[in-house]
Order: C-alpha cells, then structure tokens, then sequence
C-alpha cells in the first residue's frame, strides 16, 4: 500500500509540474480572467477534462491479482485490469473553479476516455468523474462563495470525491471479493494523494488569482503617477510638444513595444518599435482608431490585420486604441502597441483606460484653468476700461472752462483725453501692449491731471532716453498714479507730488510711483495687493487688479511691491525681466 | 490501529476544527454565539437539525436492532420520525417566535419571573447533561470497538472535541459541524445501501430470502414481537419518543437560527424528510447485515449488534470502506454531543448568568465570557462523568431523557402556549411533578432495579423500562392541579390574548415592549 501512495504521488507530482507552468503562462491566466459565459465554461470544461485524460494516462493499472503495472495508459487494457487515474484531481478543480456544469463537463470528457480504455470498473471510473464535477460544483456553491476555495476546504473536500469512486466500484462491481481486496489496496492511497493533490492545485490557482489582484493594484497606482507625471507636458502649449512628451513618458514607464499619440486626424508622435515606418504625420487610416473617434470607447486590436500596417514584418499586432476627450470630443489617440495579442490582460486594459481618463481629466482641468484665467482677465482689463465718469466730466469741464482763457491747452488737453480714451477702447481686445504705449497713456492721464490741479499737485516723470521694447498688461501704471493722488494726497492741498520712475537695470526695468501723502493705513498695507478692498471707504479693487494682471501675464517676479516711506507718502514699484518675449496670446473673449 | 482508520479520523477532526475556526472569527456576539444571529437558511438548519437529533444510538443501534429483531427494530424508529410532527404542528412556530435565545424565553414571555426562567433552565440544563453522559459513554465504548483506543483516551477526545466547537465557534459551529454530518452520513449511508443492493444483484426478493436465511427468526423476522413483548412498553415508549422531542432543548433552540417562521417550517419539512429516508435506508443496512453475515456473524464480536453498520460496511467493502464508516460514526458522535453542550451553555449562561445572576445587564463582552467559560464548564463535567461511568450501564439515561422531556418541558410548553387558564403556579407544579414523576419511576423501573444485574438488586417496583405512560400524564396533571387551586393568578382575557396573537402570528402589541 505504501508504494502505491508514493506511485500516485510520483504521477501526480509531474501532473502537478506541468500543472505548475501551465499557471505561470499567460494563456492560463487569461483563462481565470475572463468573464463567465458560456463560451468561457466550455473552455474550461474542455482544459479540464482534457487535464483529467492526461491524468488517466499518467496513471497505473493494478490486476486483478493486485500486482501493479507501471507503463503509462496509452491503450486500452485488459478485462482483468484497473485504472488507478488520479482524473478526479483535475475534475474537482474544475467543479470548484467553474461550478456544477463545468465540472460535469470536464468529468464527462475524462469519464468517456477511462471508459474507452476500460477494465474492471469501467462503469464506475466513467461515472464518477462526472458526477463529481457536478457534486464539486455544488459543494463550492453551498460551503462558500469565495470565487477560489481555501487550500484547506480542498483538502477537506478533496478526501470525498475517492471515496465516491470506491463505493461506486463496489457497487458496480459484483464480480466477486477480488475488488474488496483491490479497494482495500488503492482507497486510502488514492484518498491521499487526490486530496493533497485538490489543496496544492487549489493554492496554485489562489496564488495566481492574489497575484493578479496585486498587478491590478500595481497598475492603478502606476496609472496615477503617470498621470501626475504627464502633468507637465500636458501644459505644454504646443500639440506636437505633448505628444512628443507624452509618448516618451509612456513608452519608458508601461515598457510597451511602440506608443503613439495622434490628433484627430493624424500621427504626432510614435515612439517604439516599427518607428522606421510609423511615423509622425501618417494620417490615421485604421478603422478601429476612427471608431475610436466616433463612439469615444477605448478599442482594442487583437488582430494583425486590424491594424492595417502596410508594412509586411511590422512587429506590431496588437494594440489598445484609447480616446482622449476634451470637452466631449475626442481631440487625440493614445495606442499602446503590443508584438503579441496574449500580452494585452485585463491588467493592461483597465490601465489603459484608467490612464485615458486620467489624461482627459487633466486635459479638462487644464483647459477650465486658462479658460478661466482668460475669462478673469477679459474682465478686468473690461473694467480698467470703464473711465470713471466723474474723470470724464472734470476733464470736460476743465477743457469747457480753459477755451477762453488759454484755448492753446484746452486744445491740447482735448488731445490728451482723446488719446487716452483710444487706449481704454483698444484695452479691451489686447492683453499686452509695449511700455512705450503704455508710457504714453499715463503721460495723456498725467497732463490731464496736473492740469485740473495746477498748483497743487505737481507730477514728476522720470524715465530713460529709449524706452526698451517690452510688453505688459496694459493699463496696469495709470492705476497707481490715480491711487496715488486720490488716496495717498486726499487730505493734502498743497505741494502734493507724485513721481513716476521708471529705470532700466542690468536684467530688468523697474517703474515705481511715489507720493508725499499719508502713505498706506498700516491695517491696509499688507493686504492691499492681496485682496479687493470692495465696501471699504477709503479703498478699491485698482491696486489688487493690477497685481494680479502682473503675476497672472508675467510671473511672481513682476508682483507688485508696496512700502510706505519714513519721510511720508508712500512707494508702489513693480520689475518687468528685460528682454522678455511675450507674445500676443490667443484670447478668448 | 489501522493506518486507514486513523487517517480518516484525523480528517474529521481536522475539518471540523477548520470549521471551527472559521467560526470563531465570526462568533463575536452574543447573537452569533447562542443563534448564529439567525443566519442559516431553513434548508441548511434543516440538515443540522437532522445532525443534531440522529445519534450514534440511531445510526448504529437502530441498524443492530433491525438486524436482530427485524421489524419490531424498525418500529423503534417510528417514534424518532413522527415527533417531528408534534414539535411542526404544536410548538415550533409558537416556539420560534415567543423566544430569543433559550426555552426559558418562551414560558417567561407569558409568565415572567425569575423562578420560572431559573426552573426552565435548570430543566434544560439537566437534559442536556442527562442526554450528553450516556452519549459520551457510548461513544468512547463505540470508539473502543472499532478503533482499539483506550475508552477514556476516546472520552476525552469527543469532550475536548465538542468542548472546542462550542467554546470557540458556539452556534455557528456546532451548526455546520451538525451540517456536514448530515451529508457525510447520509450520503454514506446511502451509498452502502446501495453496495447492499448491488450485493443481491439489485433483486430485492432475493434479499427478502437471504435475510429470512440469515435470521434465526425465520418467516417471523417481519412479524412483530421480538422487541416489545409487552404492548403497554411499547406505547409507552413511543409515547416518551414521539412527545419527547418536542421538549427536548437542544432541537427547540436550533429553531431560533432561522429569520422567521417560514424558514422554521421549511426546517422542519426538510429535517423530517432528511429522517424519515434515514430510517428507510437503516432498514436496508439492517436487512442487508442479516442477509449477508447472517445473525451469527452479527453478534459474534458485539451482542448488543451495535457494530452491526460496521460489520456490513467491513463485509462488502473491505477495511476501507469500514474506516469510512467509522469516521461516519464519529461524526455523528461530536455533532450530537456538541448540540447536546450549547443547549446547556445558553441555559446555563443565558438564563441563569445574565438574566438571574446580572439581572439582565450584563455586557456583551460580559455574556460572551461567561458562556465561553460555561461550555468549558460543561464540557470538562460531562468528560469527568463519563470517564466515571465506564464501567457502569447508563443507557436508561437515554430513555430517561426522552421521559423527563416529555413529562415536564412538553406539557409546560404546550400548555403554556394554548391554555387559556393556565397560570404561573401550573407551570412550576408541572415542571416539579413531571421532573420528579419520571425521575422516580425511572429509579423504581427495571433498568435500575434489577435482580440480574441492576444498582439495586431487587425486583423492579415498576416493571415498565419505559415509564412514560405514567409520568407524562403526572405531568400533565400536576399542571393541571397547581392552575386549578391557583386561578386567582389567572390572566386577564386580554393578556392572554395579547399573548396568544404574538405566539400565533408574532405580531406584538402596541407598547408592549417585552
């Protein structure tokens, strides 16, 4: 009896082997991934049972005079001879794995070939397969509902379906004692090695199923940082930029065999293998990609021919088509190439789409911040627009009063508020304009001023002999001149002075307004470029409009500086980098 | 011992104790410790009821007797299978929805006292006990038999055994522990019949001509009359049977681990269907052991023809097949017995520790260790008495069981649930008399009494073995006595409607917040 148990043992430790590499390949893997159906069960009823056979075949044949014959079961045997088959291992993991239908499956393909080979017993070795497939499906169903049953509950379970076959024998057999013996003989070696055989094949697949949970988990946090990782080209303003630098990144961290991003309508980028003849520019012809397009579903190809490569040995057959949608259009195409359908797993596609909708998102994110920096500044430079109408009337009034006495000036005043109303209407539709311009305005507001306060108020302008060509937000000095006089020289009616700077360094210019007034309230001072002072009496939204027209359009360095000084009044300054190169950007609005 | 035998024994113990764990992980609260907090579908408490009620007596013993008295063996069996309608039809519904945890639920839920809870549940408890030392005694001779393990080393393995399912695992263990022996051997038995069958090449006259070959008794095999002489013992005993279960307390609780009373039917029906073809396929075993080792090889190695399963199971499948049914037989052991522990437990812990000692306050964590202690408690008691018993005949405790469930919990219990008038005093002289009554008759009866070989050798003052025609109308009596001089403590109309309506349909009153 003892070296029948290690025989079986022998056997089932190479049927286990076998059983061993078949779970490392991707093929079985696929097999635990895919979804139920019925095309699924009669695959796995089929590898089951056909798992069952080669079982059948490994095993050994024990006479009726209990001498045991090692060959392998290749033919059928004799009358006077039983199959010792360990198919019943493969039968239960079928039934436990896919349920009643897919054990009885798996046992009806193993069942019908021991029948084939015959001997004693074939009756019973032919029905019990079978019906323990269906009776393992069962017991899976009624003990737990964990899709792989613990290691223990096999072994467990695993101790009954030899049993079965035993009873089954004796009661199909009436020949006489001579199987009471042979039972006697094979039972306990058989409830053995079957049953350790169910827990370790069941710890195989167990082991298989967590690694593939820990991969999902792996690829989900890998999604996210390559997400957060692309963050970066995605701001990039150029498509081209994007997708080079989009592809490159995913080309490295997934180690697919080829990457390309496209727009709608053609290749940008292809980084990987077959770059010799994919390549940026290609316009996309593969009908999958352009469902792609038209239904916004990720697609994938398993077929060389979906791909439509014109060129013959292209390495590529498989891809993962996925859309990237901006605004509810799909405005570009990520595919992930692969050389081997095989390769694409569950993994890969929940990454594939988690990554898609990553990107979109960000894309979305992306595209509402400018949106709404566009918007914010279009309403800004709108409201700088707006001339006071108190402005407008002392300045009219003041021309009105000046035609008789000194008509020269008020010719020259009219000169003035007509360039300075030009400047506001053009405002409106740019959202840089050259310094020069914008010296010129704050010199059309300044004489205008200095006019309608002859004698009290006296406006110094300093600036170099060549004003540098560079660009800013416009409107963004005059404010502070008229902060300056209405806030800072409110209370002071004589020898009020305000000065404009504005000075070229090394690396950069920078403009200042200065006043003698009261200086900034000292509760004011360390929020007044941070803030709207709205409702506040002695306050307004001019200085914090121009501070965030600065940081938003030129950067932190252009932030406004404010500082009240020791011998009274107050200094606003900003810095402008000299040789800076802002274009005129698209605005919205 | 035979390797065969041995590994199969590991095997059971293994499972169950991977059950066990399973379970323990799971049997945090109160709720789940006493009732598995009402888990199990009726179908599944179904088949553990079944495993809580067919002992190791009815799976080898009714097999034994069958093959030796032929049918009045089987009528043994009847009465086992037909007070399943009595507990259907009567109190399970009543049961199921007047009660929480234990017994003492259902009577306090219309007499609320602490006496009547403590009298309840010291009844219970001693059932319980009563029930559990003749199986452990039997048990550790039966392990005896077919193992070759010393008695007190199998005694202390089924103790320990059931002592871990109940401690560790409570109610959901020792359900599913009770589930799997129901498929272990049902299946088991179902198969053997079928060797039996395949044995007599599936023709069942000739099986009829073997048996009448087999047995001494000829052509009178299927005649009454080997067992019972005395007409009056066999009602007798039927009596205790067929009422008997219905006060029995370990089945009653397994009705509180259903949702509701729909499933307590489908229990029962389940339970009842699972028995009945129990007992159809011991007839086949029996027949089967008469037929094929004749009466001679069956009381060869064992007179009482306990080992009569065995015997057939080691004729027509060799050792294999024996060791397998042993396992068969070890199961149904442990399940029975570790039922046999939680009944006492909840009694015990339950009724007396959390509602009489704590005065129902005491905490979840508090309960859950005294009823943890409890079956340690029990379990350790149970295997000292039966170590103690080895030498002594304790099968009358098993009919006394069924005596005393019959003659004091069944007639409170009904009376309880559908007698208007009854009052508290008729359930306390009740539960006394029918206690006492059965108690003392046994004690007079020729199982103790006994010229031959009895504890007190003299000729029986009774000479019935099975008191029941006596003590469950004393039973009933003494409730009937203690309502009628106490109906000043009679409920009001109302109350007891109020009460009625809840028992039948388990609707509570407005306010009522019991």
């Amino acid at each position: 009896m003892r070296d029948l148990t290690i025989i079986l043992f022998e056997r089932l430790g190479l049927l286990l082997v076998v059983a061993f590499v078949m779970t490392r390949t991707p093929g079985f893997k696929s097999l635990l991934y895919r979804e139920y159906s019925v095309k699924m069960s009669l695959l796995h009823a089929v590898v089951f049972g056909f798992f069952g056979v080669a079982s059948t075949v490994t095993g050994i044949i024990i006479t009726d005079d209990t001498s045991i014959i090692r060959t392998f079961v290749l033919l059928p045997v004799e009358d006077n001879q039983l199959i010792v088959s360990s198919s019943l291992v493969a039968i239960v993991i079928a039934g436990l794995l896919g349920g009643p239908i897919v054990g009885f499956g798996a046992g009806l393909i193993a069942g019908s070939h021991l029948m084939f080979v015959g001997g004693i017993g074939w009756l019973a070795n032919g029905l019990v397969n079978p019906l323990t497939g269906w009776l393992a499906g069962m017991t899976a169903r009624f003990f737990s509902n964990e899709r792989v049953i613990s290691p223990l509950k096999a072994l467990f379970i695993g101790v009954f379906p030899p049993v079965l076959q035993m009873q089954l024998l004796l009661i199909l057999y009436t020949g006489g004692d001579g199987l009471v013996t042979i039972v006697d003989q094979i039972g306990l070696p058989l409830v053995l090695s079957n049953s350790i055989a169910i827990a370790i094949f069941t710890a195989m697949i167990g082991i298989v199923l967590k690694e593939q949970e820990n991969e999902a988990a792996l690829a989900t946090k890998q999604a996210l940082t390559i997400a957060e990782e692309a963050l970066p080209y995605l701001k990039k303003d150029s498509n081209q930029e994007v997708a080079n630098g989009l592809a490159n990144l995913l080309y490295e961290r997934l180690k697919l065999a080829a990457v390309s991003v496209t727009n709608q309508l053609e290749v940008l980028a292809h980084i990987g293998l077959g770059d010799k003849h994919h390549q940026a520019g290609d316009r996309i012809t593969i009908p999958l990609a352009l469902e792609t397009i038209h239904t916004k579903k990720i697609q994938v190809a398993y077929l060389k021919s979906d791909l439509h490569c014109q060129h013959e040995n292209c390495p590529l057959e498989a891809a993962i088509i996925i859309p990237i949608t901006e605004a509810n259009d799909v405005t570009g195409l990520i595919t992930f190439y692969f050389r081997k359908a095989q390769h694409i797993s569950p993994v890969e596609l929940m990454m594939a789409e988690g990554l898609g909708q990553f990107i979109s998102n960000q894309l979305n994110v992306l595209t509402t911040e400018k949106l709404q920096d566009h918007i914010r500044d279009a309403e800004l430079r709108n409201l700088q627009a707006q001339i006071n109408p108190h402005f407008l009337f002392n300045t009219l009034q003041l021309i009105a009063s000046l035609f008789r006495e000194d008509p020269k000036n008020a010719r020259h005043l009219t000169l003035q508020l007509a360039s300075y109303m030009r400047f506001n209407l053009r405002l409106v539709s740019k959202s840089l304009v050259e310094l020069e311009k914008e010296y010129e305005h704050v010199e059309a507001y300044t004489s205008i001023i200095q006019e309608r306060f002859r004698g009290r108020l006296q406006i110094v302008m300093n600036k170099p002999e060549k004003l540098p060509r560079i660009l800013l937000p416009p409107s963004t000095i005059q404010p502070l001149v008229e902060n300056a006089i209405q806030h800072g020289l409110k209370d002071v009616t004589d020898k009020g002075k305000v000065e404009i700077k504005i000075e070229t360094q090394a690396e950069d210019i920078s403009i200042s307004v200065r006043d003698n007034g009261c200086g900034f309230p000292k509760h004011i001072l360390p929020i007044v470029s941070h803030k709207p002072l709205v409702g506040t009496p002695n306050g307004g939204t001019g200085i914090y409009n121009v501070n965030q027209r600065l940081v938003r359009l030129i950067g932190e360095s252009a932030r406004l500086q404010i500082c009240n000084i020791s011998s009274g009044g107050s200094e606003v300054k900003f810095t402008l980098p000299v040789p800076n190169e802002f274009v005129e950007k698209q605005v919205i609005g | 011992m035979n390797l065969t035998y041995f590994l199969f024994f590991i095997c059971i113990i293994v499972c169950t104790l991977i059950i066990t764990y399973w379970a323990a992980k799971r049997s945090n609260t109160t709720n789940r410790f006493y009732i598995a907090s009402g888990s199990l579908t009726g179908f599944q408490n179904g088949l553990a009821i079944a495993g809580d009620f067919i002992s190791a007596a009815s799976f080898l013993g009714i097999v034994g007797m069958i093959a030796i008295s032929g049918y009045d063996g089987f009528l043994y069996s009847i009465g086992f299978l037909v007070s399943y309608l009595v507990v259907l039809f009567l109190v399970a519904e009543p049961v199921h929805r007047l009660g929480r945890y234990s017994l003492g639920d259902v009577i306090c839920s219309r007499f609320p006292s602490n006496k009547m809870r403590l009298l309840m549940a010291v009844g219970a408890f001693m059932i319980s006990i009563l029930y559990m030392i003749p199986q452990l005694v039997a048990s550790g001779f039966l392990l005896r038999l077919l193992l070759d393990i010393d008695y007190s080393i199998s005694v202390l393995v089924i103790g320990g055994l059931m002592t871990i399912y109940v401690v560790f695992g409570g109610m959901v263990a020792t359900s599913w522990v009770q589930i799997v022996k129901t498929v272990v051997l049902m299946s088991g038995t179902f198969l053997l019949a079928l060797i039996v069958f395949s044995n007599v090449d599936w023709n069942l006259p000739y099986l009829i001509e073997r048996v009448k070959a087999g047995t001494p008794l000829g052509e009178n095999f299927f005649i009454p009359g080997h067992l019972f002489e005395n007409p009056l013992e066999f009602l007798s005993l039927q009596l205790a049977l067929v009422l008997g279960t219905a006060g029995l307390p370990h089945i009653l609780i397994r009705l509180f681990t259903v949702r509701n009373t729909m499933e307590v039917r489908r229990s029962l029906m389940s339970s009842t269907w699972i028995i009945g073809v129990f007992y159809i396929m011991t007839l086949v075993l029996g027949f089967g052991t008469v037929a094929l080792l004749g009466y001679s090889g069956l009381i060869g190695d064992d007179p009482t023809g306990n080992l009569a399963a065995p015997l057939l199971a080691k004729a027509v499948g060799g050792d294999f097949l024996l060791a397998f049914v042993s396992a068969i037989a070890f199961t149904t052991i442990v399940a029975v017995v570790a039922g046999l522990v939680i009944s006492a437990t909840t009694a015990f812990s339950y009724d007396i520790f959390h509602h009489i000692l704590k005065k129902g306050q005491s905490t979840e964590m508090e309960q859950l260790r005294a009823a943890r202690w409890t079956a340690v408690g029990i379990g350790i008691i149970s295997t000292l008495f039966a170590l103690r018993l080895e030498t002594i005949n304790v099968t009358f405790l098993v009919s006394m069981t069924f005596v005393v469930a019959a003659s004091s919990n069944f007639p409170v219990l009904v009376l309880t649930i559908y007698w208007k008038r009854f009052t508290h005093v008729g359930a306390v002289t009740g539960m006394v008399s029918g206690m006492a009554a059965s108690i003392l008759l046994v004690l007079l009866g020729p199982h103790v009494m006994n010229p031959a070989d009895g504890w007190i050798v003299k000729e029986a003052v009774i000479s019935l073995y099975n008191p029941g025609i006596i003590a469950i109308p004393i039973g009933f009596l003494g409730a009937y006595l203690g309502t009628i001089f106490s109906s000043k403590y009679m409920q009001s109309e109302q109350a007891y409607k109020r009460f009625f309506i809840q028992s039948q349909t388990g609707i509570k009153a407005r306010g009522d917040n019991r």
